[in-house]
């Protein structure tokens, strides 16, 4: 057990040192390595390429910890692309070297002889340069006589076509030899309207003696602007198998070691000629008025769901523009005669197809018409503008819709020119133009017609029907108190029955005669006002019921004097003055009135 | 008998005629009329055009004077000026045959179609809404308002079923009338409408020449002025299309008749 942990123990001291002198190794060799001089490289896997070709720039920086890639010179003839980075630490007799690679795919876009540049590493405040290369592209691997194995054309089938007119475009690959992974880029076409011809075809043909297997693809064009239009180069790329051992191969995508089941592969792009299409503006001359931009050859159509519709019902007017070209721009129809009718547009619908190559649309108007006037409604001719590019000039395109009956409605009345239609019953009025109807000649007078809602008559209108509401409403309680409140009726009478009294009284002749009048009219009134006989009430009950009503006060002191001083005057005439009669018959008055208020 | 009589003059007032307007203005604008009608039959319709909006402008508000001055605007192919004096016309004359013609047959000739927003059925329900004037309405609410007060009075005096129906009868009869007479009133305050009088008239999103163009509308095209700031009317199209139009590309129709 203990010579077991012994040897234990040895061994693992024994890893220990040797794991810390292989660092110490490393470490020492790699300041040795880094303390080394930092260099950048250039190469090319190729010097001569054709321009279906590619080739690989690598540059290569030693000496340099976690170098920066170095700046790429202009390089305007190439498309450039990163092919990726890759490092490596290499020990060769004791001596540690880095080295960083960078790798690039140039693609030629032109032939020639081309220098490349030195490349440039900032690296540490300094700067450091490959060498320049020189670069050979030639036109084509293959020699001229047209035993290309791989070609791309492009075409259209007219160059000088008119704004709006539709021209075919074809793109055609062209190969003898097998390929894989081909991509197009994606085609421009700027100043074009696009529209795909269909799938794209293969099929084989023969150029100069040599079969190529071709694939084609076809767009319709349409040009929107006049001018010269350009259509760029179509840039494909594709992979076609090494034939035989052209060179070593490399470490880098592109670079020549793909396998897709024919063996080592290399990568071909391959350019079209740029191609130009000098589109003509639409001539100026002639042009017809309404004319919406529609290019190509047209028909166009007319018809009424129905036959016959009332007056006041709707028929659907359908207006249906067919033919090569395209018809976006088409404006709605003209349709004379559209005026008997009201008219309610629908949203055309419009449809493209493509056929034989070319673009077929059919644009379709529907209106709904509703019929301002009875009889036979003919729509007179529905008519449509285009440019024929065929035959280089505007043309009309013309449709009649059938006639519409229109049964008399029970509303309205037909309208002629400046008139109303008359006739005798079952002659249908011919109408022969629209137009307004006459001013207004009436010779009534003219009168400001402002409506003034606050004006003082409204407002007296508005309010005088509550206000005498209420009115009839307060007449209406007082007449029922006077039914039912038999004291009340009393009161409210009282000073009208004494006033009576009090007036005849005065007429008499003789003073006894008005005295004895004004004492009964006096105490009747006073009865009526305190609901009692008052004829037959003695002064100490007229006294006291008047102090149950009244406030003390002089008013019920001046009653009682003047009911003694009526008693005295009767039982003692004698004694009485001669101006007595009108003196009672005044302070009566008074005192009636003041009662009034308090009774 | 007596307060029969003193109750008919006030509501005679309120029927007559109006004062003579020339008595106001110290012009004879019936006179005017005359001539303006006279310039118009005989095709001399600048003449009658400066005629008819000088009697416009002494303070007339009639409806043949506007329904003429229409015409004559159509004539001098001014349709949407013509399709907002026509408008104005049916505030007063809604009923004028003539009048519904010439704005439909000049409606015809505009370019822009624009749908026509809401209240379609209960237009269709409250059919006299388009079919009264202003004035009318308030005139046949208040008529409906005295007999209405009149029956109520009537039924302190005489208790039978037939004047409680009378009373019921004239107030649902004064509250649907009043209430029309009020949501147009205040409809037409709240919403003017309005005729683009421009050959062609850009909608902005704002009361800047520099805004966005919304949608532009053509001469004719009617509209609704929602609110005037500056130069600028808000005004909407149909249903959700909003936007700023310069103030002299807008005709009004004034409310109220």
């Amino acid at each position: 057990m203990i010579a077991f942990l012994t040897k234990g123990e040895k061994s693992v001291t024994t890893g220990l040192n040797r794991i810390a002198v292989l660092l110490f190794l490393f470490t020492a060799l790699a300041t040795a390595a880094y303390a080394g001089e930092v260099t950048v490289t250039a190469s090319l896997d190729r010097g001569r390429i054709s321009l279906e070709d590619q080739a690989i720039l690598t540059l290569s920086v030693t000496g340099a910890d976690n170098a920066p890639a170095p700046a790429l010179p202009d390089l305007p003839d190439f498309d450039v692309a990163s092919a990726g980075r890759s490092s490596r630490i290499s020990i060769i007799n004791g001596a540690m070297s880095s080295r960083t690679e960078f790798a690039f795919v140039l693609r030629p876009k032109k032939a020639g002889d081309f220098t490349i540049g030195p490349a440039e590493l900032q690296y540490k405040g300094k700067t450091y340069r490959s060498a320049p290369l020189t670069l050979q592209v030639t036109k084509s691997s293959a020699p001229e006589s047209g035993e290309k194995d791989l070609f791309v054309t492009t075409g259209v089938d007219r160059t000088s076509p008119y704004v709006g007119e539709q021209l075919l475009f074809k793109l055609r690959f062209f190969s003898r030899i097998p390929v894989a992974n081909a991509s197009l880029e994606k085609l421009t076409f700027e100043g074009f309207q696009t529209v795909d011809a269909g799938k794209e075809k293969t099929s084989t043909a023969t150029v100069n003696g040599t079969a190529y297997h071709v694939t084609e693809i076809r767009k319709l064009l349409i040009p929107v602007r006049a001018g010269a239009l350009t259509i760029p180069a179509a840039v494909l790329e594709c992979q076609v198998p090494v034939q035989g051992r052209q060179r070593t191969p490399g470490r880098f995508p592109g670079d020549d070691f793909f396998n897709f089941g024919f063996g080592r592969t290399t990568t071909k792009v391959l350019r079209s000629q740029p191609l130009t299409v000098r589109v003509r503006p639409l001539p100026a001359d002639g042009r017809p008025q309404g004319f919406s931009g529609a290019v190509g050859s047209f028909t166009l159509s007319a018809s009424l769901d129905k036959k016959e519709v009332k007056k006041g019902d709707s028929a659907t007017l359908t207006l249906k523009i067919a033919g090569k070209g395209d018809l976006s721009a088409a404006a709605r129809p003209v349709v004379r005669g559209i005026e008997q009718f009201k008219a309610y547009n629908d949203q055309p619908v419009m449809s493209r197809k493509v056929e034989n190559d070319r673009l077929i649309s059919e644009k379709t108007f529907k209106t709904a018409l509703v019929p301002l006037y009875a009889g036979e409604q003919k729509l007179s001719e529905a008519s449509f503008c285009y440019f024929d590019p065929g035959a280089g000039q505007y043309r009309k395109a013309t449709a009649r819709a059938p006639a519409l009956r229109v049964l008399s409605g029970d509303r309205e009345q037909a309208r002629v020119v400046e008139g109303r239609a008359g006739g005798r019953a079952g002659r249908s009025v011919r109408i022969m133009g629209r137009d307004i109807l006459p001013i207004s000649t009436d010779l009534s007078p003219l009168r400001d017609e402002t409506f003034r809602p606050l004006s003082p008559l409204a407002i007296t209108f508005l309010l005088a029907p509550p206000f005498g509401f209420f009115g009839l409403f307060l007449f209406k309680r007082m007449r029922d108190k006077r039914s039912t409140d038999i004291g009340w009726a009393r009161s409210s009478k009282a000073l009208k029955r004494a006033r009576t009294g009090l007036d005849e009284a005065a007429r008499l002749a003789d003073a006894g005669q008005t005295l004895a009048l004004l004492s009964l009219t006096f105490k009747t009134y006073i009865g009526d006002k305190l609901n009692r006989a008052g004829e037959a009430m003695t002064p100490d009950e007229i006294r006291e019921a008047l102090r149950t009503r009244m406030s003390e006060g002089p008013l019920p002191e001046r009653i009682m004097n003047l009911l003694r001083d009526l008693e005295m005057s009767q039982f003692a005439p004698r004694a009485a003055e001669a101006d007595a009669p009108d003196r009672f018959l005044r302070e009566a008055r008074e005192l009636m009135h003041e009662m009034e208020k308090v009774l | 008998m007596k307060k029969s009589i003193i109750l008919m003059v006030p509501l005679l007032l309120l029927f007559s005629p109006a004062s003579p307007v020339h008595a106001r203005t110290g012009a004879d604008p019936a006179a005017l009329l005359v001539k303006a009608n006279e310039a118009y039959l005989q095709g001399d319709y600048a003449a009658a055009e400066i005629l008819y909006r000088y009697i416009l402008d002494q303070g007339v508000r009639n409806g043949r004077v506007y329904y003429n001055l229409g015409n004559t605007l159509f004539r001098r192919g001014k349709t949407g000026e013509a399709i907002q004096r026509y408008l104005q016309a049916r505030r007063f004359m809604p009923r004028n045959e003539d009048l519904e013609a010439n704005l439909g047959y000049a409606r015809r000739k505009v370019e822009d179609k624009i749908e026509a927003s809401g209240a379609g059925v209960l237009r269709d329900i409250v059919f006299w809404y388009d079919r009264l004037t202003l004035k009318e309405m308030f005139l046949a609410f208040l008529a409906i308002n005295v007999l209405f007060w009149l029956c109520l009075g009537l039924r302190l005096f005489v208790r039978v079923p037939a004047v409680n129906r009378l009373v019921l009868v004239f107030l649902a009869a004064g509250l649907v009338m009043g209430g029309t007479a009020a949501a147009r009133l205040v409809t037409e305050s709240r919403e003017r409408p309005a005729v683009i009088i421009a050959q062609e008239a850009p909608v902005r999103s704002g009361m800047d020449p520099e805004s966005a163009t919304l949608f532009i509308l053509h001469d004719g095209a009617e509209v609704r002025a929602e609110k005037e700031s500056g130069d600028w009317i808000l005004i909407s199209a149909g249903t959700g299309k909003k936007g700023w139009v310069r103030k002299e590309q807008v005709g009004l129709v004034d409310p109220g008749a």
